[in-house]
């Protein structure tokens, strides 16, 4: 079970982090230069099968950002990867799933959620359904978030009555 | 601290009625935000007290709420951004302090206040309140950006170029629950100043923003960055020496991103940003902010002047009345002497003719440095309702301030103040210790600080004495993390573990504002019982060497340096 546009959704992404792991599964995020090497620069991956980075990934050393994109928390209090977010979705215009998965927990959702992240893996241990609430547990927010990203939860302006 | 000279001819030319001094009011969104983070926190204490959210998941989301788990109980830091308090807040704090605390609360150097023994199944009832008046603790602690901080004169300051209020509620806003810097290497710390003087420490602050105008009367920013104190005390560099307003928080973004994505997190010690400016070199740091702020210039977070003036609606006016200037000598003559030593140190120049600000020494002798009682919290409520248009100002020395008072009205208020143990006359003076709770309440000190800071207030207890050396910062850190800025006081005293004793290590010659200078170590430490005594020795140094009582202690220490002082208490070698 995973989220996806704050849905609960069967199956999970499976991050697949060398040649020894298995490849059964719905959803795979292969290493980055294994995902080049099977699509190249084309988009023609199917849409379960996608590409992972750590999140101290240099942006700018992608040739080409896959379909969908997995940012790897080791440690949820890294807080690189919500950085790298924002550039991917800001930067490189990314429209497609851009997946949190790893150290992934339901006090985080929200902060990442507004960093450009639609779908979360959670760390097993979570309770996936419950964590959802996390999405409503404010109505509110001061910062301004690029057009580019879609899910927005009701942002306001600076200084809005 | 300026201390209260009468009138200069310059500033009573200019008539500031029409920018006449105000308070943030939250409007329904702010509200709704402060209130809804008390319901998620509760929600995570909670979940925490079951047992579902781990010690080390909860400690971060804690942190950031302003928890800390302590020596004898929880400790909350509630924030007072940028200093600025009305009675109704002061009210509650007093409240608080008498419902769940001991009665008490400790004023810090960062403007904020303290409860030092609270339970922690009380916190969120807490959090209820303070958000019934605008208040919170959002972001006191934790690796995130800090409450910001600011002058305690802004808007008042007859020094000041640009008013930073605005600005420092822009970052307020911009800063709150910012999605993206939520899990920063290390703690962030932001201050705002605009006036000649830097009365906000802004060298050593993570970033120090010095709102300016350049020639052409547009405001604008001279940004610093990392500057601090703690282990690694650093003085912060310039990083642009103006900024348009409008481009204020797209800047930040990209100051806070560069050092988000490159700041060090494998060891905490070199986790903030000063280490990453250091290492990286100023040129190299500024070159990847440029870079990062050349995708962001002008878009989704540029400032519009309709943003700017919506927050400025929401300071409410106060009516300042047409007065004519009081004279020093007008307002002096055959009052007692106590009252006039309390206007030479506490009462500072006001930019609107007629008015005056008054500082509250928390310093009493014997007192802990910024601590005040619930009973006091309320006197100076009140005398803020009478006297200031109910506004306050906490200070980064850890005093309180009624911004507007009528310069006829201040014997009124000592008068006041003496009922309660709040008319010290020592602003700026030797016995204005700043120093951190220490060992007494805090688990991270090597050492106590208040007792120090007591001892030392008790050697100096003649008040003539006191006048006579003038001003002289002291400040007193438990430990390395220096939260009593001892590296930036004219004194500095740093408590430090030997064999599990507590000794004091100190330093001469640091100083704060916008020549800020880090103390130099005079030698080896010293045991508890003996720092008065050094302390004396070393004021004894200056007053002999110095060439007029105008020669601050800074100043004589970088003239004839560390060598008087040595050979004065370590004994001639």
């Amino acid at each position: 079970m995973h989220i996806k546009n704050r849905q609960l959704t069967e199956g999970t992404w499976k991050l697949i982090q060398d040649s020894e792991d298995s490849r059964d599964g719905s959803y795979l995020l292969l290493p980055l230069s294994e995902w080049i090497d099977a699509y190249g620069e084309g988009s023609l991956a199917p849409s379960n099968v996608g590409a992972w980075i750590d999140v101290n990934f240099e942006l700018m050393d992608l040739p080409t950002i896959p379909n969908v994109l997995g940012i790897h928390f080791e440690q949820f209090t890294d807080g690189r990867g919500y950085s790298l977010a924002r550039l991917v979705r800001e930067r490189f215009e990314f429209q497609g799933d851009l997946i949190a998965i790893g150290d992934i927990l339901r006090d985080q959702l929200r902060d990442l959620e507004r960093c450009g992240f639609n779908v979360f893996v959670m760390r097993p241990d979570q309770d996936v359904s419950e964590s959802l609430k996390a999405f409503d547990e404010f109505d509110v927010s001061y910062q301004k978030v690029s057009s580019a990203y879609k899910i927005v939860s009701n942002p306001i302006k600076i200084g809005a009555d | 601290m300026g201390s209260w000279h009468g009138l200069t001819s310059s500033w009573l030319k200019t008539s500031y009625l029409s920018i006449e001094r105000k308070m943030y009011i939250y409007g329904e969104s702010d509200q709704k935000l402060v209130e809804q983070r008390v319901t998620q926190f509760r929600d995570q204490t909670t979940r925490f007290l079951e047992g579902s959210l781990s010690e080390d998941e909860f400690r971060p989301l804690r942190l950031k709420n302003g928890l800390y788990i302590q020596k004898h109980a929880p400790m909350l830091r509630v924030a007072i951004p940028y200093g600025l308090l009305s009675s109704g807040q002061l009210r509650s704090l007093a409240d608080i302090s008498r419902t769940f605390d001991r009665g008490y609360g400790h004023f810090t150097t960062r403007q904020n206040i303290q409860f030092n023994w609270l339970a922690l199944e009380s916190v969120p009832d807490v959090l209820d309140e303070l958000s019934k008046v605008g208040m919170h603790a959002i972001q006191t602690s934790g690796n995130c950006i800090r409450n910001v901080t600011s002058d305690e004169f802004a808007g008042l300051a007859p020094d000041e170029i640009v008013d930073p209020l605005v600005w420092c509620e822009v970052i307020r806003q911009w800063s709150t629950l910012h999605p993206e810097f939520g899990y920063l290497p290390r703690k962030f710390k932001i201050a705002v100043s605009g006036a000649e003087t830097d009365r906000a420490a802004i060298k050593v602050h993570d970033i120090g923003v010095l709102a300016v105008k350049n020639e052409s009367e547009e405001v604008g920013f001279s940004i610093y960055v990392g500057g601090g104190l703690g282990r690694t005390p650093i003085v912060g560099q310039e990083i642009r020496s103006f900024l348009k307003w409008n481009d204020l928080l797209t800047y930040l973004d990209a100051v806070l991103r560069v050092y988000n994505r490159y700041g060090r997190r494998d060891n905490k010690y070199k986790a903030r940003i000063k280490i990453l400016v250091k290492e990286m070199g100023l040129e190299q740091f500024k070159a990847e902010v440029e870079a990062e702020w050349a995708f962001l210039e002008g878009k989704v977070g540029t400032l519009s002047q309709e943003d700017v003036s919506r927050i400025e609606r929401r300071f409410v006016k106060h009516n300042f009345e047409e007065l004519s200037a009081v004279s020093e000598e007008d307002l002096l003559l055959s009052l007692p002497q106590d009252f006039k030593n309390w206007c030479r140190r506490n009462v500072s120049q006001h930019r609107i003719p007629g008015y005056s600000a008054a500082v509250i020494s928390l310093k009493k002798s014997g007192a802990a440095p910024g601590d005040a009682t619930d009973v006091q919290m309320e006197a100076v409520a009140q005398l803020a309702d009478e006297f200031s248009f109910g506004e306050l100002r906490v200070t980064h020395s850890q005093n309180l301030v009624l911004p507007h008072v009528k310069t006829t009205e201040l014997f009124n208020v000592f008068e006041k103040l003496k009922d309660y143990g709040l008319e010290t006359s020592n602003i700026g003076l030797l016995t204005d210790i700043i120093a951190c709770p220490g060992g007494d309440f805090c688990s991270l000190a090597n050492a106590v600080s208040i007792p120090v800071a007591n001892a030392i207030q008790e050697r100096f207890d003649s008040l003539d004495y006191l006048h006579d050396i003038g001003e002289l910062a002291l400040n007193i850190s438990g430990c390395m993390n220096a939260c009593g800025h001892h590296h930036v006081g004219n004194i500095g005293i740093l408590g430090v573990d030997k064999n599990g004793e507590e000794w004091y290590q100190i330093a001469i010659g640091g100083q704060q504002g916008l020549r800020a200078e880090i103390g130099k170590v005079i030698g080896k430490s010293f045991p508890r019982d003996e720092v008065p005594e050094v302390i004396e020795k070393l004021v004894n140094v200056y007053i002999r060497q110095r060439e007029s009582s105008d020669e601050t202690f800074a100043q004589v220490v970088s003239r004839i340096s560390l060598s008087p002082f040595k050979a004065e208490v370590y004994g001639a070698h």
